[in-house]
């Protein structure tokens, strides 16, 4: 039997030490940016990636993550690098689900796409990465909602899943993008707990 | 709310922290483990708060057999496990393959978040499992505790990834001690796999 003992670092009397959760990165895209890269340090157990108020170019687009192993030079984009599962609820009560391998991670739903209409805070979520530290896997559980085009209904979209990396090797990078066009605006927030030391 | 009410609220939310930040917490690497227990008996509460509140990040466990799933059962706060009482248990998994989706509910004494009929497999490369449990209530004995779950894991065959979500159980109104996880089947061992814990104190 093996135990984990959180106890670990109980002292003090007043705030709580040895704090865990460490904001690395505060990126608020103010002009249109074909990609946002973010790095990920090693010494952390989990990272989670927030983001509100993103507003993208093109209407109809998913929202999609890529990894680099090589500190951000260059990011796996092959055709069956990443695969996951998403399902998709929408306002109107209708669930539906997809998924499957592909040259990116989806954080969105493959049918369910996100519109940009100005309206809207088109979309908003967070993306908890665990195991970027280790070889051989690394999954991505998220969880976001936005507005689907305003053909479509214009429906409230509440979107959760899971992806993992096919590949191996540390991910120490990765980066975010459209399926079409332009990250126009939006806050993202990198979040890192750190490892126990 | 009368207004002086409204105004005592603010003033004691103005004046203490509700919330800490996820900060403290420890980490294990396991290999060939029966039980991988989770205890946090140990903690005491401090001054200007009323219970702990868990972020329990499970990573990439893997099993040493096929169709198995992934019990968790709370501890007792004196020692013993809780082998009686209420334990609710919700799971929605669905497949990457876009297959229509199943819900998992059982009462049971172990919670197990892959609900019935899910499967883990160790044989695919990459395979595992992996979930991120948010543990509330977990320490002041009077509310229930709910531990809710959000993951993913392998399966073999063509199945491929599938998604665990909105996996959430419930407790009895009682004080945990912490979490036991176990896999469902008989002779089977949890191969490989880390488990991070986060706490924070609430008010």
């Amino acid at each position: 039997m093996s135990t984990l003992k959180v106890d670990s670092f109980l002292i003090g009397d007043t705030v709580p030490v040895n704090p865990a959760e460490v904001v690395l990165n505060t990126t608020v895209v103010s002009s249109p940016a074909s990609v946002l890269d973010f790095s990920l340090p090693s010494g952390y157990a989990m990272f989670r990636l927030e983001f509100f108020g993103v507003q993208f170019s093109n209407n109809a687009v998913q929202f999609l993550m890529r990894t680099s192993t090589d500190g951000g030079s260059t990011f796996d984009s092959g055709a069956s690098d990443y695969d996951g599962a998403q399902t998709a609820v929408t306002h109107a009560g209708t669930a539906s689900y997809t998924g499957g391998a592909g040259t990116s991670l989806k954080l969105s739903h493959a049918s369910q796409n996100i519109g940009n209409d100005g309206s809207h805070n088109a979309l908003v979520g967070e993306v908890d990465i665990i195991g970027a530290g280790e070889a051989s896997y690394t999954w991505a559980l998220m969880h976001l909602t936005h507005h689907e085009p305003v053909a479509d209904g214009d429906d409230f979209v509440q979107v959760w899943g899971c992806g993992v990396r096919a590949g191996t090797g540390v991910v120490d990078a990765i980066r975010l993008g459209a399926s079409a066009g332009t990250i126009d605006s939006g806050t993202f927030r990198l979040i890192g707990f750190k490892e126990n030391a | 709310m009368s207004q002086a009410r409204l105004n005592e609220l603010v003033t004691r939310a103005g004046a203490r922290h509700i919330f800490t930040g996820w900060n403290a917490f420890s980490s294990i690497n396991f290999t060939d483990a029966a039980q991988v227990l989770v205890d946090w008996r140990s903690l005491k509460v401090l001054p200007n708060y009323d219970r702990f509140t868990f972020k329990i990040v499970v990573e990439n466990v893997v099993f040493d057999a096929a169709n198995v799933e992934l019990g968790v059962m709370p501890l007792d706060p004196v020692g013993g496990w809780v082998v009686s009482g209420p334990s609710l248990d919700s799971t929605r998994r669905f497949t990457d393959g876009g297959a229509t989706p199943s819900n998992g509910k059982s009462t049971s004494t172990s919670t197990v978040f892959l609900p019935q009929g899910n499967q883990s497999d160790a044989a695919v490369t990459g395979g595992g499992l992996s979930m991120v449990l948010n543990v509330v209530n977990a320490t002041d004995g009077i509310r229930e505790t709910r531990v809710f779950a959000r993951g993913g894991f392998y399966m073999e065959g063509p199945d491929g990834v599938w998604a665990v979500n909105s996996g959430c159980t419930e407790q009895a109104p009682t004080e945990m001690g912490g979490l036991s996880f176990t896999p469902s089947g008989a002779q089977v061992a949890l191969m490989s796999g880390r488990i991070h814990a986060f706490w924070r104190e609430e008010k």
